[in-house]
């Protein structure tokens, strides 16, 4: 209300308002990275420097980031590891920060608090669990393991048809790696980019609608 | 000690247009809302990506710590907003036994309507005489005919956007241009043709053109956590700032109302408010009092304004104060995928963030009793290239090809959302928990409420719409929600002050004005009787314009005397 004129609310339509960036470890690196936007020299050297982790072991740390990059890799578009997917899996464990329940809340008891105290015990207990397992199977930690035996891991706890008895324990933290990193990367702007996100612009004149509107059922689409 | 003429409780959709209505006319009014003032600057998104917030979007698990009352409030308290600031989570309530009420509450200025969904369909006589075409229950005091100019003020102040559809169930309005369709909404609304649906262009109080100085929508998508540019209505950027103008409007707020203080007579003479920062009770006073505090917590404050005149609550000789308690059922009956979709280019179709298009109410029109169910239920499908790609977790796997689904899927995806209301019933209701008090020791508000029989036979009809609108479609169905959202989801809840022609069975007349104590009013969704297929806002905006009128016409026949 105060101070805010026709001329300033035009002038906010016009250029929108440039994001205001907060400031927490590993920030610089997930969010510039890659934007194509120019870094200046701090900012860099934020890039470059190593991360230290605020909750897992270096070792952990290490599982995590390899896992992410496996199920979001690099290809026409970058991967979770240069959108700083295994530091942002770090610092939302680290605060406790539930990705499942948010938004949506079926008791008056399923606060983000409650939900996220239980948060840092699955990540534990998962990650020895992966390399508990590729020990007994592999002869070696998750690390240690071929590139090979690290994907018949994941393959036998993400696709039904390779479902085995051995890993079934595994499963329930799969999808918890899985959601993690799909929120990580698909929160970057990294990821907005390749996965085509239009919001990215903020302001059209209006919307462009369906292209297709002599084919009213877009049957010719589905063919195409 | 100063008297207003009047005293307005609350800021929102039914308070900012009271507020705006007595200030216009030159009458002094005191406004009281709960919380802070909201600044856009401050307390909206403005612009900012999911990597802009420090965590991501997803919340601070920390911030309602130690907080009475801990639930985060979904969709509307957002990253960008959340916490006890802008959202009640000092003030706790209590569910009575087997009812799971989510009361969400905003307590910035202008309340909820800031961070509002913007349909805005205009009721019509099907809803004010539904009692008297199927039986039950009891008629509106109002007509159309009467309701019709004041839907068409509330319309040409807000700017609403749709199309004239002339269809029984929805009165056509005046309106702006509508929002432009998406590729899926052509290929709903094909298959829907098929088997007997409609789908229309929603009405969106949205601005597809400039309109009254406001300016025509940007298309950032930020709109449900705040328009930077007032390009919807809101009280923030429509009547709060007209208010203002006239230099005859006393804001105060932090100001948490406690209950309506009354005269020998029995008359309101003021309210009773605690000050949120020094905790202390202030009383202020007018010729005149509105109650506009959201539904059930105008009913609050009124069960708590007990005295010798009222000892149940004030005006409340009928005893159906807090009574009436009805809700629209909302969860989505279905969702999946258009396969016509996958792997087409992204398209930006949710910079409006908004109901472009609905299925209008199709049931139990020719006769009221077509369907199993009475009244009748509305639908909504959104979908398509959307902030986060939520479908990721219908897709299995992992690696470049996992990535390279969740791509092709991104533009294909649909799902229902159901607004289905639920009727009055007689254990439905909210009262005064006997034991429990808030941290400023005020009884809290109970919940009574079920969903009815009614109610959960439109759902269970809606999966069944959502299976055959699919099948037709040439979609595939990924599921639908196993239950329908907690009751209270919808912010659409209504009935607790109901208005009537008889002072034995309704607590205002048809002015929404009290039968027992004349200089007390409500403005709120809390005198509709019973809810509707539509959504609430626009018609509270319509009914508060035309009971300020009211108010206006009685201070000048002396009814009420200016302070």
């Amino acid at each position: 209300m105060g101070g805010q004129t026709m001329a300033r609310r035009e002038a906010i339509r016009l250029l929108g308002i440039a994001s205001v960036a907060a400031t927490f470890p590993g920030f610089s690196r997930w969010t510039f990275a890659g934007s194509g936007t120019a870094l200046d020299a701090s900012a860099s050297e934020a890039v470059t420097a190593p991360y230290r982790p605020l909750f897992f072991s270096g070792a952990h740390f290490e599982l995590i980031d390899r896992v992410s990059e496996m199920i979001i890799p690099a290809d026409e578009t970058p991967g979770a590891r240069q959108a700083g997917v295994a530091e942002f899996i770090d610092f939302m464990v680290a605060n406790r920060v539930p990705i499942s329940g948010a938004g949506h809340i079926d008791a008056p008891g399923d606060s983000a608090t409650s939900m996220g105290s239980e948060l840092q015990r699955q990540w534990l207990e998962g990650l020895t669990w992966m390399d508990a397992h590729c020990q007994a199977e592999f002869g070696h930690a998750f690390s240690g393991c071929s590139e090979i035996q690290q994907n018949a891991l994941l393959s036998a706890l993400a696709y039904k048809a390779q479902f085995n008895r051995a890993t079934a324990a595994g499963r329930e933290f799969f999808q918890l790696l899985r959601d993690y990193t799909v929120a990580g990367y698909y929160t970057s702007r990294i990821g907005m980019e390749s996965l085509g996100f239009p919001g990215l612009r903020m302001s059209w004149p209006k919307p462009p609608g369906c292209p297709h509107l002599d084919d009213p059922e877009h049957l010719r689409l589905r063919a195409s | 000690m100063r008297t207003y003429d009047a005293i307005v409780v609350g800021t929102g959709a039914g308070g900012g247009t009271a507020i705006k209505a007595l200030c216009e006319a030159g009458l002094k009014v005191l406004a009281l809302n709960s919380g802070p003032r909201i600044e856009p600057d401050r307390d909206y998104r403005n612009h900012r990506q999911a990597y802009d917030l420090k965590y991501r979007g997803f919340g601070d698990p920390q911030i309602l710590a130690g907080r009475a009352h801990q639930e985060r409030y979904s969709v509307e308290e957002s990253e960008c907003n959340e916490g006890p600031r802008l959202w009640e989570h000092d003030v706790a309530y209590s569910n009575g036994a087997g009812t799971n009420w989510y009361w969400k509450r905003c307590k910035g200025t202008g309340g909820k309507t800031n961070f509002w969904g913007r349909s805005s369909c205009r009721y019509g006589d099907i809803d004010f005489k539904a009692a008297s075409l199927d039986g039950f229950g009891t008629d509106w005091p109002v007509d159309y005919a009467t309701m019709a100019p004041w839907f068409t003020k509330a319309e040409r102040y807000m700017g609403v956007a749709s199309t004239i559809q002339n269809r029984p169930s929805n009165p056509d309005g005046d309106y702006l241009p509508p929002m432009t369709w998406r590729c899926y909404d052509y290929i709903v609304q094909a298959a829907a043709a098929k088997i007997g649906i409609p789908y229309l262009p929603d009405r969106c109080a949205q601005l597809t053109i400039a309109h009254n100085g406001h300016p025509a929508c940007h298309y950032c998508g930020n709109c449900s956590q705040g328009c930077d540019a007032g390009s919807f209505y809101s009280p923030t950027w429509y009547t709060l700032p007209d208010a203002e103008k006239t230099k005859n409007l006393t804001l105060i707020t932090d100001a948490l109302v406690r209950e309506v203080l009354v005269d020998e007579s029995g008359h309101a003479k003021g309210v009773a408010y605690v000050d949120r920062e020094t905790r202390r009770e202030v009383e202020v006073f007018a010729k005149v009092v509105v109650l506009a505090a959201s539904c059930v917590e105008t009913a609050h404050i009124m069960l708590n304004s007990r005295s010798g005149h009222w000892p149940t609550g004030i005006a409340n000789s009928s005893g159906e104060l807090g009574r009436n308690l009805c809700d629209q059922l909302y969860g989505s009956p279905g969702y999946g995928y258009l396969p016509q979709l996958v792997g087409q280019p992204p398209a930006p179709d949710n910079i409006a963030n908004s109901t472009v298009a609905w299925m209008p109410r199709w049931q139990n029109l020719k006769t009221p009793r077509e369907e199993k169910f009475i009244r009748g239920y509305g639908m909504y499908i959104g979908g398509g290239c959307d902030e986060y790609p939520w479908h990721y977790r219908q897709l299995e796997g992992f690696g470049a090809g996992y990535k390279r689904e969740i791509k092709r899927y991104y533009p294909a995806t649909i799902g229902g959302l159901i607004q289905a209301p639920s009727l009055p019933s007689p254990t439905n209701y909210v009262d005064l928990d006997p034991e429990k008090k808030d941290i400023f020791g005020i009884p809290q508000l109970r919940f009574h409420f079920q969903w009815g029989t009614n109610e959960l036979l439109m759902w269970e009809h809606a999966k069944q719409v959502m299976v055959d609108l699919f099948r037709t479609a040439g979609g595939e169905m990924w599921g639908a929600d196993t239950t329908p959202n907690r009751p209270g989801t919808s912010l659409h809840e209504t009935g607790v002050c109901r208005f009537g022609s008889d002072p034995k069975t309704s607590v205002t007349n048809h002015w929404a004005q009290t039968h027992d104590v004349p200089n007390l009013y409500i403005c709120d969704a809390s005198i509709f009787p019973s809810p509707t297929d539509k959504t609430t806002t626009m018609p509270i905006i319509a009914f508060a314009m035309r009971t300020g009128d009211y108010i206006l016409k009685n201070f000048k026949s002396g009814v009420h005397r200016r302070a």
